[in-house]
C-alpha cells in the first residue's frame, strides 16, 4: 500500500446507491470518491490514486465487465470489486477470470464489502 | 080569307101594263129583256152567296150575307113580278111582294149598319197580311229558338254523357285505389303482425298504442297491459333517464331517430337487453301519430359479448403476467437497487451515530436516504402490482408520457443488461388520452420488449431504442419505439400483427397482435414499418380527450 494509491472509487449509475456505499464506506474511514460512470471515471484522470474500485456489473455506455477489460488491456492492476443485482453466473466467471477481487451480489453483508476493501489495500 | 087570296090574283078591271107601253113591241121587248136579265141576275147572286157561305164556315156576319142574299132574291122577283104585270095585271101581288122587299130591305140595311162597327172592327187583308208577316218572323224567330235550344239540348245531353263516363272512370279508379290500400294494409298489418323482431307505437302522451305480437312477448306483457304503459315504465331502472330524454327529444322534434341499446325490465321482473331503433312519422298530416319503435332482444348477443369481454381481458392479463415473467429479473433489480441502498445506509448511520463524536449531519441525510429508498421500492412494486393485478378495464385520463417513463423504469434494467442505448423524445405539451392506462402501458411493454428481442443478434452496431412522444395532428397523440434491431427481412411488416406469427425461436408471437386489439379498442392504430438504414419502427395513436 503507497500513499498516492488510497482513493475507493465507486462507480455506479444510480444515485442513491451510490450515496449510501459512499457513506458506508466512508464511515469506515476510507477516502472514497464517486463516478455515475465508467467514461466519468475514465476521464477523471483519478485511475492512477485508484487503491480500490467498486463497480456496479450494469451501467449505460461502458460496463463494469468492459472497463475491466479495457483496464487490464491497457496494464493496469487495479483492485476490482463487482457489485451487482443480477447473479450472472457467466458474468461472474468472466469477472474473476480477469482478474477481479470478488462478485458480490446485492443486497450483500456489509462485512463482505468491508473485508473485500480491506484486502485490497493491503496489496 | 079566300076573297082576299082571290082578291090578290084577280086581275079584276086593272089594265096590264103592256097597255100603257102601247104594245109597242120594242119598248115591252126592251122592259121584257132588261127585267129578264135583272130578275136572272139578282137570283144569281143569293145562290153565289149561298155557296159562299156554306164553303166559308168560318165566315164572318153570315146573317147579314143571308139577309143581303134574301133582299137581293126579292128584289129579283120584283123584277119578275114587272114582267108578269106586262101582261097580267096583278098589281096587288106586285105591291104585296114590292112591301116584303121593302121591309126586308130596309131590314138589311139596319143590320149592315148595326153591324158596320164590328165589320170595321174586322183586321183587313194588309194588317192581316202584316200580322202574317210578323207571325212568320215570330214563328222563325220561334223555329230559330228552338232549334238552338235543340243544339243546346244536344250539347248538354253531350256533356253530361262525357262527366257521366269521367265519374265512373273516376269512381272506378278510385275503387282500385281503395283496393289498393287495403290490400297494402293487409301487407303492412301482417307484417306487422308476423314481424319476429317487436314493433310498438308510442302516442304523445308516452303510452303504447300498439304493440305487435313479438314485443309483447318479448317484454312479457299483454297490448291490453301495455296501453297502461310506456316506453319509460317498462326500461330498467337505471336507463330510464336517457329514455325519458330521448322521448322528450323524439316529441319535441330535436331529434328525427335514435338507434340505441338499451334495458328493459320484463313483467317478471328479469332484465333484457334490446336494441331500440325508431324514427318520427314522417309526415304532420300523416295517419301515424306518434313514435314508431323496431325493438330487438339482443341478450343474448350481450351475453357473449360479455363474455368476450371478460375473455379478453383475462387473454391480456395472461400475456401480459408473461411479459412481466421475462422481466421478473429487471423488476428485481428495480427493487434490489433502493433496498441495498437502504441496507448500506443503515448501516453507515449506525457507525456514525456509534462513534466517539457522532456526525449527526451525515446520520440526519442517511435517514433521509433511507426514507426516499423506501418509497421508491415501494413505488416500484406498487407499478408491477398495477400491471399484474387482475383489473376491470377502464377508461381514465392517462399522461402518456408518465404511462411511457413507468414502463421504461420497469425495462431500465432489462435494457442496460442487453447492451441497448435508451433515447427518450417525450413532448412535454402533449394532451392527455382517455385510455385504460394498464392497457396502454402493456402495449408499451410489448413494443419494448419487442426491440430488445430484436436487437439481441446485434454485434455489429450499438443497440438504440428510440421511444417518442409527439401529438398527431389534427386529434391524435402517436407513440413510436424505434430500434436497431434486424428489421422484418423479407416479411410484410403487416404481417407480424397476425396471431402467433413470430421470428423468435422462443416467441409466442401475440404480443403485437394483442397490442394492436387494445389499441384498436381505445380508437387508436398501431403500424409497423422498416427504420432507415436498419432497424424497425412500431407506432401507436391514441386518440387525444376532448379539450384537454
Amino acid at each position: 500500500m503507497t500513499n498516492d494509491k488510497f482513493i475507493v472509487i465507486i462507480v455506479d449509475d444510480d444515485e442513491s446507491v451510490r450515496r449510501a456505499a459512499r457513506r458506508l464506506i466512508k464511515s469506515y474511514g476510507f477516502p472514497v470518491e464517486t463516478f455515475a460512470s465508467a467514461d466519468d471515471f475514465l476521464a477523471s484522470g483519478r485511475l492512477s490514486e485508484t487503491a480500490c474500485l467498486v463497480l456496479d456489473v450494469q451501467m449505460p455506455g461502458l460496463n463494469g465487465l468492459e472497463l475491466q477489460s479495457r483496464l487490464v488491456a491497457e496494464g493496469h492492476q487495479v483492485p476490482i470489486i463487482f457489485i451487482t443485482a443480477f447473479s450472472d453466473e457467466n458474468a461472474r466467471a468472466q469477472a474473476l477470470k480477469a482478474g477481479a477481487l470478488c462478485y458480490l451480489v446485492k443486497p450483500f453483508e456489509e462485512a463482505d464489502l468491508l473485508n473485500s476493501i480491506n484486502l485490497a489495500l493491503q496489496r | 080569307m079566300t076573297s082576299l087570296l082571290t082578291g090578290f090574283f084577280a086581275q079584276q078591271n086593272f089594265i096590264p101594263h103592256g097597255f100603257c107601253l102601247a104594245w109597242d113591241p120594242a119598248l115591252l121587248g126592251l122592259h121584257v129583256i132588261s127585267d129578264s136579265v135583272i130578275a136572272i141576275a139578282y137570283y144569281s147572286i143569293p145562290f153565289a152567296l149561298l155557296y159562299f157561305i156554306s164553303r166559308r164556315r168560318d165566315l164572318a156576319f153570315r146573317g147579314i150575307f143571308a139577309l143581303t142574299g134574301a133582299f137581293i132574291l126579292a128584289c129579283g122577283t120584283t123584277h119578275l113580278m114587272g114582267l108578269l104585270t106586262l101582261w097580267y095585271p096583278v098589281y096587288w101581288l106586285d105591291g104585296m111582294i114590292k112591301l116584303f122587299t121593302a121591309l126586308i130591305s130596309i131590314f138589311t140595311a139596319a143590320a149592315i149598319w148595326w153591324a158596320m162597327p164590328k165589320a170595321l172592327a174586322l183586321p183587313s187583308t194588309a194588317q192581316l197580311e202584316e200580322a202574317n208577316g210578323q207571325l212568320e218572323h215570330e214563328i222563325g224567330e220561334r223555329e230559330r229558338a228552338q232549334a238552338a235550344l235543340r243544339n243546346a239540348n244536344a250539347e248538354l245531353e253531350q256533356r253530361v254523357a262525357a262527366r257521366t263516363a269521367e265519374l265512373e272512370a273516376e269512381v272506378a279508379q278510385r275503387r282500385r285505389t281503395e283496393e289498393t290500400l287495403r290490400a297494402s294494409e293487409q301487407r303492412w298489418r301482417s307484417m306487422f303482425e308476423a314481424s319476429a323482431v317487436g314493433i310498438a307505437l308510442t302516442d304523445e302522451n308516452r303510452r303504447f298504442v300498439a304493440a305487435n305480437e313479438a314485443f309483447q312477448k318479448m317484454i312479457g306483457y299483454t297490448a291490453e297491459e301495455l296501453s297502461h304503459l310506456g316506453p319509460v315504465e317498462i326500461t330498467y331502472e337505471d336507463d330510464r333517464e336517457a329514455t325519458r330524454e330521448m322521448l322528450d327529444d323524439m316529441l319535441s322534434g330535436r331529434r328525427a331517430d335514435y338507434h340505441v341499446e338499451k334495458r328493459y325490465r320484463r313483467k317478471d321482473g328479469t332484465v333484457i337487453w334490446v336494441r331500440v331503433s325508431t324514427a318520427r312519422a314522417p309526415e304532420p298530416g300523416s295517419s301515424l301519430h306518434g313514435i314508431p319503435t323496431i325493438t330487438e332482444d339482443i341478450t343474448e348477443r350481450k351475453r357473449a359479448e360479455d363474455e368476450l369481454l371478460e375473455a379478453r381481458d383475462a387473454l391480456l392479463r395472461v400475456t401480459r403476467l408473461s411479459t412481466m415473467g421475462e422481466l421478473s429479473a429487471s423488476i428485481a433489480h428495480e427493487v434490489n437497487q433502493p433496498l441495498s441502498a437502504i441496507v448500506a445506509n443503515g448501516i453507515a448511520c449506525q457507525r456514525l451515530l456509534a462513534a466517539a463524536t457522532p456526525d449527526l449531519e451525515e446520520a440526519k441525510e442517511a435517514v433521509g436516504d433511507i426514507i426516499s429508498d423506501g418509497r421508491r421500492a415501494s413505488a416500484v412494486l406498487a407499478r408491477v402490482r398495477q400491471l399484474a393485478k387482475k383489473s376491470v378495464a377502464e377508461r381514465v385520463s392517462v399522461d402518456i408520457n408518465s404511462a411511457i417513463s413507468e414502463v421504461l423504469s420497469l425495462t431500465r434494467q432489462e435494457l442496460q443488461r442487453s447492451g441497448i442505448t435508451t433515447r427518450t423524445e417525450l413532448d412535454p405539451n402533449l394532451p392527455s388520452v382517455m385510455a385504460d392506462r394498464v392497457q396502454v402501458q402493456q402495449v408499451v411493454l410489448n413494443l419494448v420488449m419487442n426491440g430488445i428481442e430484436a436487437m439481441r443478434p446485434v454485434i455489429d452496431r450499438s443497440r438504440v431504442l428510440r421511444v417518442k412522444s409527439a401529438a398527431a395532428p389534427p386529434a391524435d397523440v402517436a407513440v413510436t419505439v424505434e430500434d436497431t434491431g434486424s428489421g422484418f427481412g423479407d416479411n410484410d411488416p403487416d404481417h407480424i400483427f397476425e396471431t402467433f406469427f413470430t421470428t423468435k425461436e422462443d416467441g409466442m408471437g401475440m404480443g403485437l397482435s394483442i397490442s394492436r386489439s387494445i389499441v384498436q379498442a381505445h380508437g387508436g392504430r398501431l403500424w409497423a414499418s422498416a427504420g432507415a438504414p436498419v432497424g424497425a419502427i412500431f407506432g401507436f395513436t391514441l386518440p387525444a380527450r376532448a379539450g384537454a
